[in-house]
């Protein structure tokens, strides 16, 4: 530790040999403690213990200073803590917030293993490299290194070694000293003052490893920045074929070779008992509809006779069968917008952006597409709601059903915003409320 | 060390447990009796006070258990890794570790609970309520009263008998010197780890997890024994610590780096509690189903989510930070300040986790508490000194003795 700092003097060109410091060697453990006591007691401050095995109480004989490196290690855990918390935040909930399963961008509980983690990563690092700088290593030369005696130190030679840069220092007194303490023998210990200089092949090496490090950063920008015909290189292969099920994948695990599992025989998964025609197929319940199966109300159904299933004829639900208000209506109408005005139009006239672009393809003979029936026509006005809700479900013609990517209630939110789009074309003034009239009569 | 020279201790140098006062078993026995009867007739003239009675009971007898099983695996691992420096404070341990005996007599008034038929306390006593949940239908072989008594009966043979092996022998050590027992030790050791750890993990099962009717959580054995590291290290060090003050144990034998040491177990406790605590909590917190997040939910809400916030802070956070330091090891004040601290915290982490079962809404917190806190302590305190008689203080004839005494923190 203390003896590092006498290295700081040398300079290459002048190679006087310089003496560094005195040393002497003791029997044993319990003779090298006695003296580091007396040396303590007479106030020298730049000197150290060399020891094969680390002595018991060593560090009260010599005097030393509790270490600093808790706080260092203390203030690192916090900082890898606070690190933590700060980058999770940032990731999650700053620059690229994701919503899964409707979790909270972020939340202290699922930061914690993180927090935990950094703070023992911060912690070992600051051990590790505060240990380091405070004994001021790693040390590639040292003058002890010399001392042909000195060698023995990690076998079973114990060493006291006083610097010639301590103030109290002085070559005969020191010895005198030195020798009142009965060592083995004294020794001193001479820098030779070659060039301390880190041999060139050093940084000529390091410097070339440097330029190869650029080469992969290179390959893989080029690679990056390039088109390319070539399969896509799997950097973490693992990661991705991941050894699990995939939706509508096949499986060996099961007999039945399918991936995806249907639900256990006679059994109804919470939320899924759908009792209520009314409400989930807009039929009318009880007798009237009890004949009318699931598989009837599906697009292009066909009777046991070979005959199309004709769905006009159902006893379908004339009112709504929940709570009509504001709040539905407008979540029918941003629902409408999302699933329905692409191909029907915002106002339901049948010409979205999709079936503009498809009419067109179309009048070019490339492609096929049936342009939407306006909903404002007498047909479609006149079909009750259950009917319109069945078609936004299973689809009518040459329109899928949309019940798997639209739960019921937001089906009849969409019902309930078309019947206010063809009233927007369909109604008299008596249809207007009273204030609303005078209001528009008055004039701007 | 080589060079420290071996310290020779008999019976009369260190003192016996006689010596620490006239007769204090007779005095605790009666007040302990006394306690708990009186919280008990109070409490007799109505059902809610009756069932705020036998729920503060179950906290309070948890509470005293823990130290003696917080010993009980402490001990056991003293000898399976040979450890040297506690030899010196090894015998308190085992004499905290004697509770069993006394906790054993405190559990029958929960089995006359039981066989009573109450229904007020552990639901799966309950027809009733087997019967319109499925959920614990199929419990029904395993939580009845037949099986819960012979697992508690079983659960305290081990407890009670090991902990009087392990002091029998060890007191005969101070006759006859043998190193023999102490190497036999070492295989009773091993067996009282395994003992242990599944006796507690099924007796907090048994206990606590089952007041709820669904509730289960795999690591709760590992928190219930969290709590008794809490609780036997932060009692271990507080009776050394009085000790010491008093004079009844040289400080030439438990020196300021036993203390250290058991300060270490005190604070590694409390990280370890903290840990087993919130892994707890986050796995239910994040897999949000409800039939376990039910347990947590109560407990969140009204005085209970404030005392949730009292043990995140108060049994984790505030200790250890203040622990942390070495000085503060090494102070014997601070330390009997944090060793009083931590008994409260474990207390509270007990009625934490039992009393919500009861009382959902609020804490109902009252003189019941206080008088059957004080009768089961006084109770176990007189159970055990009257095992422990005259007793030496310290295992004077452990072969590991010199090497403990002359034990030296880095």
């Amino acid at each position: 530790m203390a003896i590092v700092e006498s290295d700081e003097v040398a300079k290459p060109p002048a190679a006087q040999p310089k003496l560094v410091s005195v040393l002497a060697e003791f029997a044993g453990p319990r003779e090298l403690m006695h003296a580091a006591e007396k040396i303590r007691d007479s106030g020298f401050t730049k000197w150290d213990c060399f020891t094969p095995f680390p002595v018991h109480g060593i560090d009260d004989a010599m005097g030393t200073k509790r270490t600093k490196l808790p706080f260092i290690v203390l203030c690192a855990a916090i900082c890898g803590g606070t690190t933590a918390i700060a980058m999770q935040w940032f990731c999650n909930a700053y620059d690229y917030p994701f919503m899964i399963s409707g979790k909270p961008f972020f939340s202290l509980p699922s930061s914690m293993p993180v927090v935990f983690e950094l703070s023992v990563l911060f912690s070992a690092f600051a051990t590790l490299f505060g240990m380091l700088g405070l004994n001021g290593l790693p040390q590639l030369y040292n003058a002890l290194f010399k001392v042909d005696n000195f060698r023995r130190v990690t076998d079973d030679k114990f060493f006291l070694g006083i610097e010639t840069t301590d103030p109290k220092f002085n070559v005969d007194q020191t010895k005198t000293l030195l020798n009142s303490l009965h060592p083995v023998l004294i020794e001193e210990c001479w820098d030779s003052g070659e060039t301390r200089a880190i041999p060139s092949i050093f940084f000529k090496t390091l410097a070339m490893l440097g330029l190869l490090a650029i080469v992969p950063v290179v390959m893989v920008a080029q690679l990056r920045a390039l088109p390319s015909n070539l399969p896509r290189l799997h950097g973490q292969w693992d990661m991705d074929h991941q050894p699990k099920l995939k939706t509508q994948k096949h499986s060996e695990l099961f007999v039945d070779g399918r991936g995806m599992r249907l639900p256990i025989a006679n059994t109804v998964a919470f939320g899924e008992l759908k009792t209520d025609r009314s409400f989930y197929n807009g039929l009318q319940g009880g007798a009237a509809s009890a004949e009318i199966t699931d598989a009837m109300l599906l697009r292009g159904a066909v009777a046991a006779n070979g005959e199309p299933v004709n769905n006009g004829s159902f006893p379908w639900v004339t009112e709504f069968p929940l709570e009509v208000d504001e709040q539905l209506m407008a979540r029918g109408r941003e629902r409408y917008g999302i699933y329905c005005a692409p191909c029907h139009g915002y106002e339901g006239d049948g010409n979205g952006l999709i079936t503009q672009r498809a009419m067109e393809l179309t009048g070019n003979g490339r492609g096929a597409w049936v342009k939407p029936v306006s909903y404002h026509s007498d047909p479609i006005r006149m079909q009750p709601v259950g009917k319109l809700f069945n078609t936004v479900t299973n689809g009518q013609g040459r329109m899928p059903g949309y019940a798997s990517q639209i739960p019921e209630k937001d089906r009849w939110a969409i019902v309930l915003y078309l019947k206010a789009l063809m009233k927007s074309r369909d109604a008299s003034p008596d249809d207007v409320p009273a204030d609303v009239k005078e209001r528009l009569s008055q004039g701007p | 060390m080589a060079h420290h020279h071996p310290v020779k201790l008999d019976a009369e140098t260190v003192g016996n447990f006689n010596d620490l006062g006239e007769a204090p078993e007779r005095t605790a026995l009666i007040v302990g009796v006394i306690a708990i009867a009186a919280s008990a007739f109070l409490s007799a003239f109505s059902a809610v006070n009756w069932q705020h009675f036998l729920f503060t009971y179950l906290v309070n007898f948890c509470y005293v258990l823990t130290f003696s099983l917080g010993a009980f695996f402490f001990i056991a691992v003293q000898f399976v890794i040979r450890v040297g420096w506690s030899v010196v404070v090894r015998r308190i341990m085992e004499v905290v570790s004697l509770g069993a005996l006394p906790c054993a007599i405190l559990f029958l008034p929960l089995l006359a609970v039981v066989w009573s038929g109450y229904t007020g306390m552990w639901p799966w006593n309950d027809p009733k309520v087997i019967a319109e949940n499925h959920l614990v239908e199929r419990r029904d072989d395993w939580m009845n009263p037949t099986m819960f008594t012979l697992r508690a009966v079983f659960y305290f043979l081990v407890w009670v008998g090991m902990t009087r092996l392990i002091f029998k022998k060890s007191t005969r050590q101070d006759v006859t010197g043998d190193p023999k027992i102490t190497n036999q030790m070492e295989g009773w050791g091993a067996l009282c780890i395994f003992l242990f750890a599944t006796t507690a993990t099924f007796a907090a099962f048994d206990w606590i997890v089952s007041l709820d009717k669904v509730w289960f959580s795999t690591i709760f054995g590992v928190y219930f024994f969290a709590g008794c590291l809490v609780g036997f290290s932060s009692l271990t060090n507080l009776i050394v610590l009085i000790l010491l003050k008093t004079g009844k144990l040289s400080p030439s034998v438990v020196t300021v780096e036993h203390r250290h040491n058991l300060s270490k177990i005190m604070f590694f406790a409390t990280c370890f509690w903290g840990y087993n605590a919130f892994s707890q909590y986050l796995l239910y917190w994040y897999a949000n189903i409800p039939e376990e997040t039910g347990w947590f939910l109560i407990r969140e809400k009204g005085g209970w989510g404030f005392l949730a916030y009292v043990l995140i802070f108060g049994h984790f956070a505030i200790p250890f930070l203040g622990m942390m330091s070495r000085a503060v090891k090494r102070n014997a004040n601070l330390m009997i300040f944090w060793c009083c601290y931590m008994l409260v915290m474990h207390w509270l982490d007990l009625y934490w986790q039992i009393m919500p079962n009861m009382s959902p809404d609020f804490i109902p917190f009252g003189i019941t508490e206080v008088l059957v806190l004080v009768g089961m302590v006084a109770f176990v305190f007189a159970g055990v000194m009257w095992q422990a008689g005259g007793t030496p203080l310290v295992a004077i004839k452990d072969p590991r003795l010199d090497e403990s005494i002359a034990f030296h923190d880095i």
